[in-house]
């Protein structure tokens, strides 16, 4: 591989921008620029010059990577990691709270997210852990999950489900780079999906039109999707080269039995959800169930996705979004505007883009020939596909609702400056470990 | 570092193919494949209906009860704003009375919003001949209800969406929302059909205030008096209590009109139909007499007396005069019970009068195979395997006054003709039934006239005391059952007391029931002849001596 020693950022001519990645840079920009265009008309312009402002503010602060070495990051790893999880406890118990959840510090001039700049925070840390201690086994990714379980659970309390499961997502990525195999994870992550499936009631065993209401049936459907674990497992057993240790036995046989726990204990688990949580977890099947509550948000987004059809109204004509009829069409469900305002061909563009970004993210973690910057790379690659898969398949009805924000695009002032800083830590790594001239 | 780079970036790569793929095929389905539906479910949200005034609703005198008003909300108009002259805005803010500064900042925003609400058709029209463009006026329908409570629970109200609910609004909903065909020119708004009702609203306040008078003294659960013609069906003026109020029909509680939905069983006033059923099927002769000892035993029941009397031979007037249950309950036990219950059932006891309202309960009558003796007993004097609805009740014995045709009761006169000057027909199918001839009919009445007149004369009875007219009348005083069905309610009653003037040719039949009086004993004598006297007063100043017979005409 071509790659070039680390060497410092400076710019003695206009021209060593170009050095710059601008295939990550170039299709950020045109986000941000949509994003812009779309916080115009989902709001009355106060929206847009708060965003425009945080922007501008932003460059200022994030251009700071360009100037550290990127083992600095690593370095201080353990600092970092402590002081996000002060900043969260703080969160807890001093701040500020909106529409029932308590995730904001009031600065005054800006009201601080903390779960934002924690996702970064644990980007960095799980790269300096892994880079240090790559994953050889099941229980080396047990340790690693130890590291984000108290960040997790202080997120989970706010209650923030959905920055909760994009640690969650972080996690599975960082360590599926740093050696994890698919079976691994696969296993690891059962129990969530036994979980998941006991709750939302089996839509997907339904036998006709016959509704099972038997107890003992409903257990014993669910139990197929373990049935098909163990065989999997068998399978694994025998399979599987370094099958010498009794330990992994005992790895295999807790992972089954917490998958059956799992499904006997479903009703106390699923309790741990706030009751508006779970029906947002389950109503995007069947948002018609409650179309004045739960269902509200999915059918008029989906509403005026439709409504724009192949071309769309045209930029500040969308006639649900001037009719305010998607609710925080600002923030959360802002794909809706743009599907609404720019049609098909608009949503499509978008989201190619957002396929290059994603995919120049993965370029980046391939070449670079430092572990640890890699493994950021592959952290902040899962970070931005989680959010963005979750958010459109969200505002289209495929995915539950979960409060997650579509990056560049959506209003949120600490969202858009971890979105920038993720980026500005890519655009180093790759100015130290990519070839020069791009273009 | 040993990753696999090839095998991991693989995976990596085709789940983000995959969610993208997923992604793709929503957004072709939701935008290309099913966008027509989708952008007509759409249109759907933000259409509005045009408005239609509903028609108007007067009593039978033609004053007006309920009508549609029209008021405008103001709001501004954003491409208008930039170029408005300063001594608009002042004249603006003198005519709306708002101060200059809080207009300015309301008129400056970018967005549409609301600058005032309600504002009445003259300020918009004084705001359109000054020629001010920069905000426009949004038309908004309110029904209102001038006289608020007066005969709420026959009238009803509009729920949010102007739909009627209850009363004559529900019931007519059809003929309010038609809109006629103008002779004249087209109005801007257009308007459904107008309905003139039966009732007088000056004898129907005159209830109200009464009722409620009686219900605040005797500390009542609930009243009702149905004043209406016998001749005719029509209800002439029908209290309720507890009533509420339509214009704000959302903070109340309570908007069921009792008297027609709800039972009880009727108690003595039921020996009319008793002693009528038992004269016309020959069970008994006109001057039979029975021997009351003050207790009947049936089975293992005993039945009693309200008062204590001695033991004596008494003939069907002092049945009526003393409301003797011994003696009503022979009378009863000498009828088959299939006779006596075909005969019920002729008055429409236990079936819906079909009156033109919603909500009528159809009452009760127990089959007569299932009568037992001591239901043949106990129904002849209203306590038995009977319940009524008030209204069931009054047009049953309305049927006796009115020389034996039972007359379906009805609420609607009439429909405005377009142009607003003659009243057209009830389109609803009346139906009348001669059940008992005219002889017994008439002789029943002639022992209630004695009845009333001589215990008027003796003052044992209060009720039927109406100067200068021949009351026929009858006082009940019937035992509560107890919620559950199983048996009385001790020291609880419903008081009533049902009566028709004049006489010899009833015009007027009035009905007064109040459950529960908590006061003079819960005699219906005591607690509803005085209001039944009041009433037939009012209604025989109104109908018989006044000029109402003949306005307005149909």
């Amino acid at each position: 591989m071509q790659i070039a020693e680390d060497r410092p950022f400076y710019l003695r001519k206009w021209s060593d921008l170009g050095d710059l990645d601008w295939h990550l840079l170039a299709p950020v920009l045109i986000l941000l620029f949509f994003g812009f265009l779309l916080l115009k008309s989902a709001g009355d312009g106060s929206f847009l010059s708060r965003q425009v402002t945080i922007f501008i503010f932003s460059l200022l602060l994030v251009t700071l990577p360009f100037f550290i070495r990127i083992n600095f990051w690593k370095e201080k790893a353990l600092f970092i990691y402590l002081f996000n999880l002060l900043l969260l406890f703080l969160v807890l118990i001093k701040g500020a709270s909106s529409m029932g959840a308590q995730r904001w510090i009031d600065l005054g001039f800006i009201r601080l997210q903390p779960s934002e700049i924690a996702k970064i925070a644990i980007i960095i840390s799980l790269a300096a852990w892994f880079s240090k201690r790559p994953v050889r086994n099941c229980f080396d990714l047990m340790i690693a999950a130890l590291i984000i379980a108290p960040p997790f659970l202080l997120i989970f309390k706010q209650p923030d489900l959905g920055t909760a499961l994009a640690y969650l997502a972080i996690f599975f990525g960082m360590s599926f780079w740093a050696g994890a195999t698919t079976t691994d994870l696969l296993l690891g992550i059962s129990p969530v999906l036994s979980l998941l499936f006991n709750a939302v009631g089996m839509p997907l065993f339904n036998l006709g039109n016959i509704h099972f209401r038997n107890r003992i049936y409903e257990l014993y459907v669910t139990q197929f999707f373990f049935i098909f674990l163990v065989f999997l497992l068998f399978w694994l057993i025998i399979n599987y080269k370094p099958w010498k240790s009794p330990l992994l036995v005992l790895w295999i046989a807790s992972l089954v039995s917490s998958n059956f726990i799992v499904g006997f204990l479903r009703p106390v688990l699923w309790g741990v959800l706030h009751p508006y949580q779970q029906r947002r977890l389950t109503i995007f099947l069947n948002p018609e169930n409650d179309p004045q509550g739960a269902g509200y948000h999915i059918i008029q987004s989906l509403l005026a996705i439709g409504n724009g059809g192949i071309f769309g109204y045209g930029w500040q004509n969308g006639r649900l979004t001037r009719g305010n009829y998607v609710p925080a069409q600002h923030t959360d469900f802002v794909f809706s505007v743009l599907g609404e305002e720019f049609g098909f061909i608009g949503t499509v563009f978008v989201i190619l883009v957002f396929a290059y970004v994603l995919w120049r993210m993965i370029y980046i973690a391939r070449n670079s020939n430092n572990d640890f910057a890699s493994l950021i790379a592959i952290g902040i690659f899962s970070f931005f596909s989680f959010h963005i898969f979750i958010n459109i398949g969200m505002t289209l009805g495929i995915m539950p609702i979960t409060g997650v924000p579509l990056p560049f695009l959506s209003y949120g002032g600490t969202a858009l400056i971890v979105d920038i800083f993720s980026v500005f830590i890519l655009l180093s790594i790759s100015w130290k470990t990519l070839p020069k001239k791009l273009f | 570092m040993y990753i696999k780079y090839h095998q991991r970036l693989f995976i990596l790569e085709l789940l983000i193919i995959f969610a993208f793929i997923s992604i793709l095929y929503q957004l072709i389905n939701i935008q290309i494949v099913k966008s027509d539906g989708i952008v007509a479910q759409a249109k759907r949200q933000f259409y509005r209906k045009p408005i239609v005034l509903r028609g108007d609703i007067r009593d039978r005198n033609g004053n007006l009860l309920v009508l549609d008003i029209i008021n405008y909300d103001l709001y501004n108009n954003v491409q208008e704003f930039k170029k408005i002259p300063n001594e608009k805005i002042q004249k603006l803010s003198e005519i709306l009375k708002i101060p200059k500064d809080t207009l300015l900042k309301k008129l400056s925003q970018k967005r549409n919003t609301k600058i005032l609400a309600n504002i009445k058709e003259d300020t918009v029209k004084k705001i359109q001949e000054e020629k001010i463009n920069f905000i426009f006026a949004d038309p908004k329908i309110t029904r209102s209800y001038p006289h608020k409570k007066l005969a709420s629970h026959i009238i009803g109200f509009v729920n949010y969406d102007h739909d009627g609910q209850h009363g004559v609004e529900y019931f007519n909903d059809g003929i309010l929302t038609t809109i006629p065909e103008y002779s004249s020119k087209k109005p801007v708004f257009p308007k459904g059909t107008g309905i003139v009702l039966t009732i007088d609203s000056l004898l129907q306040e005159y209830a109200e205030s009464e009722l409620n008078k009686a219900m605040n003294k005797s500390r009542a659960e609930r009243g009702t008096i149905i004043v209406m013609s016998p001749k005719t069906g029509e209800i002439l003026a029908w209290a309720v209590s507890p009533g509420f109020d339509p214009n704000t029909f959302y903070k109340e509680r309570i908007l069921k009109n009792w008297s027609i939905t709800d039972i009880y069983q009727p108690g003595s006033t039921f020996k009319i139909l008793t002693i009528s059923a038992a004269l016309e099927n020959s069970a008994i002769e006109r001057n039979d007499s029975f021997y009351d000892t003050g207790s009947l035993t049936v089975g293992k029941r005993i039945i009693k007396n309200h008062h204590k009397t001695k033991p004596q031979y008494i003939n069907l007037l002092e049945l009526f005069k003393q409301s003797s249950n011994v003696a009503a309950a022979q009378v009863g036990l000498k009828m088959e019970p299939e006779i006596f219950y075909n005969t019920l059932k002729k008055f429409r006891i236990g079936q819906k009068t079909n009156i033109d309202l919603p909500g009528e309960s159809n009452g009760l009558l127990l089959d007569n195979k299932k009568w037992k003796t001591i239901d043949s007993a106990t129904t002849a004097f209203g306590q038995g395997a009977v319940s009524v609805t008030p209204l069931q009740l009054a047009s049953a014995i309305s049927a006796i006054a009115n020389h034996g045709m039972w007359m379906q009761p009805y609420i609607l006169k009439g429909v405005w003709d377009p142009n607003y000057n003659l009243i057209a027909k009830s389109p609803y199918e009346k139906f009348s039934e001669q059940v008992i001839s005219p002889e017994t009919a008439d002789y029943v009445s002639g022992l209630l006239k004695q009845s009333v007149h001589e215990n008027v004369k003796a003052m044992s009875y209060i009720g039927g005391n109406v100067p200068g007219y021949k009351v026929a009348g009858k006082t009940g005083t019937a035992q509560k059952v107890r919620p559950d069905g199983k048996g009385y309610l001790g020291g609880h009653t419903i008081a009533s007391f049902i009566g028709y003037l004049p006489a010899e040719d009833p015009e007027i039949l009035t009905l007064v029931v109040i459950d529960d009086p908590k006061t003079e004993g819960g005699w219906g004598n005591t607690v509803c002849g005085p209001i039944f006297n009041n009433i037939a007063k009012m209604a025989a100043k109104r109908f018989i001596e006044g000029p109402l017979k003949t306005y307005p005409k149909a």
